[in-house]
């Protein structure tokens, strides 16, 4: 089916009855929608109380710049709302304007440039309504949706195409707008800008079933409503508070905690915000919550069971650029490809080689801005023959955006491509794109800043297929020595003749298609 | 000696990423009293479900069948899972990527008809080959002095006259792509087969539409109803298969059926050209884009023909 409105994130809540799904009701800011098992068919939902956007047949007056609508059958418009008008002929009518002032159930008014000839002639529509926040919250056979005004909304018992204009309430025991709406077991979470009000069924008879749980309210708001995740049947989103700035809270129950730590808090602190994407997946033993700032180009990823903080990227193919010649020297491959835009240790696609090992990923070392050279297989034909082609790849945040559990296995939604990926411990690809692993770590002085000599370096973890490529900084990583090869297959690991340095930091890298578990660095000091 | 140990948290005095310690794409395993950095899980099986901006998604079961129900722009797709499959005799190149069951696999090979796994099929990445040949433009050569070229030989604004493009083919098949970008008078769109210099018009195929009249389908100026209406804006698609003698066109991507079939009888040995006529208009002008796969094409290319007009 195709739905109205596009590019905006969607939520979606199942509905069960004690036997088996029954349906599930999914919704953008503006519309929703539930699509019944029974039937096997969805059906928008236009119940006028529903607080999403809703088109009205109506007349128009006016008098000076004040516009009055009169919709006959009835119109669920607040003050404040938006609202689109179309269809007049006097096109001074039209246009997207705001609620001003709403007599009744029939009549709401609005503002504009005036002037014209009233009343208003044509078929005229207005389509407008509240805007709803991020989440859909599904608790004893309720849908919970809340609009950007924190006010909640009910639907009908077992009936998401049925809501009351009376099953509403607002949390508001503390001011802000409406931000997400979120479920912790047995308990609905209004997600405010400064605040949070948990909420539970009290199988209220009139109005809104629920009812806020009584002095706990926490004044920890709501940063953005698609930072919301859950995960094992805890909430992540990214906080805010009135005197700290941002954060990164976790709930369970009603109960809250600070997972964020100042590092990371600068980072959210830079952030706009705009576009943000989040969700949990529990994988490999751990619980991750994944957060991407799209403006930092950054993803951030909380491992619950650990409490560390990781970075995740994505690899994207650039622009090929056309290679001049590649030469090999024992197992040192020289590429002349003009302005190949890569720096030292870069991932480069290599294409078009007549012999196939010159062709695939490789890690560049660089020469200069129009060669760089690559480690292969010695004794093969040089210089390589064909139309060849040098590839760079552009690091990003982690570009798949979307997390659902489906069809039993942990799938991945790709930000912009579209397709569907499954998230498993066993690929060390993103579907043919390597990854950039890199491990640094903080700065080495032996608990001196006399000068010390670095004989040697050596990784010590599982034997793999594969080669790290090792650099370092003695600058407070300002800059760093070129990346080494270190085979991760060998008996040791080890690089020897590091130079000397007061303190150092080390940086390893590895985009083998191969697994990876490394537990520390021996450094022989002298 | 000493040992450093490789876990860490995130650190940043300024937030940005390239100074302090962290980890990317791993995480840390704790044992006992030790630990150890693992690289992350990845993604594997990129399965071309829907196509647009992802919005999410939901498992769900229908009737007794497991879905994943996803929303992609502003379509909602339900998908069962399985993966693409590689029709039988469908082409496809070094490099070509298909997913079956979430299992990645690309092409070693350029053939047709072999489904993954297979041996033309590899679980590692394979690099395409990258295009070597020449793709074709429109031809100044033989046409009249109304006839305007400019985007690299790829716009013509015909100006009463027609034009072939710079290369032909006898046989392949063969898809290309033209944007209507403005049009006052019926154009023909198709090809036209047996001269060097010119087409000869003794052997013309096009189809015709000015989006306010019906739309013909002409073989050698005589005019059938076919397909639905086009004018600015749409993209029609040809696909010329000389190894059967078939035409057929696509209205933004939607097969309008085959034109016609009896390409081998009336031009045997071809050449055809890409072909556009509109030369019993004028006074008036048409404006045309050709893709002949430099750049990617809008719609998919049919099952089994080449993407584009090129050589070798």
């Amino acid at each position: 089916m195709t739905v109205t409105v596009a590019n905006l994130p969607y939520s979606f809540s199942p509905s069960s009855s004690s036997q088996s799904n029954t349906g599930f009701m999914f919704k953008n800011a503006y519309d929703a929608w539930y699509y019944s098992n029974s039937t096997a068919t969805a059906t928008q939902i236009t119940d006028i109380d529903y607080p999403g956007y809703h088109a009205y047949s109506c007349t128009l007056t006016s008098a000076g710049t004040t516009a009055t609508a009169v919709v006959a059958a009835g119109h669920g418009l607040s003050v404040g709302d938006s609202v689109t008008i179309a269809g007049a002929t006097q096109t001074e009518y039209n246009g997207t304007y705001n609620v001003a002032t709403v007599a009744d159930s029939t009549h709401f008014t609005y503002t504009f440039a005036g002037s014209a000839t009233t009343p208003a002639t044509g078929t005229i529509t207005a389509t407008g309504g509240a805007v709803t926040v991020p989440g859909i919250a599904f608790i004893d056979g309720y849908f919970v949706v809340m609009d950007t005004n924190g006010i909640l909304y009910t639907s009908g018992l077992n009936d998401a195409t049925a809501w009351n204009a009376l099953d509403f309430a607002a949390a508001q025991e503390e001011p802000g707008s409406g931000k997400a709406i979120g479920k912790t077991p047995g308990y609905v979470i209004a997600f405010k800008e400064w605040s949070l009000e948990p909420y539970y069924d009290a199988a209220n008879a009139v109005g809104l079933p629920l009812s806020p749980v009584q002095n706990q309210m926490k004044l920890i708001g709501c940063a953005s409503g698609d930072s919301l995740a859950n995960l094992d049947g805890m909430l992540f989103w990214v906080s805010q508070t009135r005197q700290k700035g941002r954060g990164v809270h976790v709930m369970f129950g009603i109960d809250v905690a600070l997972v964020s730590t100042p590092d990371i808090e600068r980072i959210l602190n830079l952030s706009t915000l705009a576009t943000v994407y989040s969700f949990g997946v529990k994988i490999a033993g751990h619980a991750f919550y994944v957060l991407t700032l799209v403006d930092q180009n950054i993803t951030l990823v909380y491992d619950a069971v650990t409490k560390l903080w990781a970075q995740w990227s994505s690899l994207t193919l650039g622009t090929p650029v056309s290679v001049t010649s590649i030469t090999l020297s024992g197992t040192t491959a020289t590429v002349t490809a003009t302005a190949h835009g890569l720096v030292d240790g870069d991932p480069v696609l290599i294409s078009g080689a007549d012999q196939a090992v010159y062709n695939g990923i490789k890690v560049s070392k660089y020469i200069d801005a129009n060669s760089y050279s690559f480690e292969t297989t010695a004794g093969t034909t040089t210089p390589a023959t064909g139309t060849i082609t040098s590839t760079p790849y552009t690091e990003t945040y982690f570009k798949y955006t979307k997390y659902i559990h489906a069809l039993g296995k942990d799938l991945l939604q790709h930000e912009s491509d579209g397709t569907l990926a499954e998230l498993v411990e066993t690929a060390y690809q993103d579907v043919g794109k390597p990854v950039n692993v890199v491990i640094r770590t903080g700065k080495v002085d032996g608990g001196t800043t006399d000068i010390k000599r670095f004989a040697s370096f050596e990784l010590i973890g599982n034997k793999a297929n594969g080669t790290a490529y090792v650099r370092h900084s003695d600058d407070d990583y300002v800059t760093n020595s070129t990346y080494r090869p270190v085979d991760l297959s060998a008996d040791r690991s080890i690089l020897r003749r590091l130079g000397a340095a007061r303190r150092r930091s080390f940086e390893i890298k590895y985009l083998d298609n191969t697994a990876l578990l490394v537990g520390a660095a021996d450094i022989e000091v002298v | 000696m000493s040992r450093i140990p490789l876990s860490t948290d995130l650190k940043t005095r300024t937030g940005a990423p390239d100074k302090d310690a962290r980890l990317k794409n791993c995480y840390v395993e704790v044992r006992g009293e030790s630990s150890a950095v693992r690289r992350r899980p990845s993604a594997q099986g990129g399965v071309a479900v829907g196509s647009g901006v992802a919005q999410g998604g939901i498992g769900f079961n229908i009737a007794g069948t497991d879905y994943f129900i996803g929303v992609w722009g502003d379509t909602i797709t339900p998908y069962t899972g399985g993966g693409t499959t590689w029709d039988s005799g469908t082409a496809y190149s070094i490099g070509d990527h298909v997913s079956v069951g979430f299992e990645d696999y690309w092409a070693l090979t350029d053939n047709t008809g072999s489904q993954p796994p297979s041996s033309d099929w590899s679980a590692g990445y394979v690099p395409a080959v990258p295009f070597s040949g020449t793709y074709a433009t429109w031809d100044q050569s033989g046409t009249g002095s109304g006839v305007q070229l400019s985007n690299g030989n790829l716009t013509v604004s015909l100006g009463g006259e027609f034009v072939k493009s710079t290369i032909s083919k006898i046989t392949g098949k063969h898809y290309w792509e033209l944007h209507i970008d403005s049009i006052q008078i019926d154009v023909a769109i198709g090809i036209g087969a047996r001269s060097s210099s010119g087409v000869d018009p003794t052997y013309t195929v096009g189809w015709t539409s000015l989006g306010e009249h019906e739309s013909w389908k002409i073989l050698n100026g005589n005019a059938q109803v076919y397909g639905d209406l086009y004018g600015a804006g749409d993209i029609v698609g040809v696909a010329l298969d000389l190894d059967i003698g078939t035409i057929e066109y696509f209205l933004n991507g939607v097969s309008q059926g085959v034109a016609y079939s009896n390409l081998k009888v009336l031009a045997p040995s071809g050449p055809w050209f890409a072909f556009l006529d509109e030369s019993y208009g004028a006074g008036f002008n048409c404006t045309l884009t050709a893709n002949f796969g430099a750049s990617p094409f809008a719609y998919p290319v049919p099952n089994g023909y080449n993407p584009g007009l090129y050589t070798p």
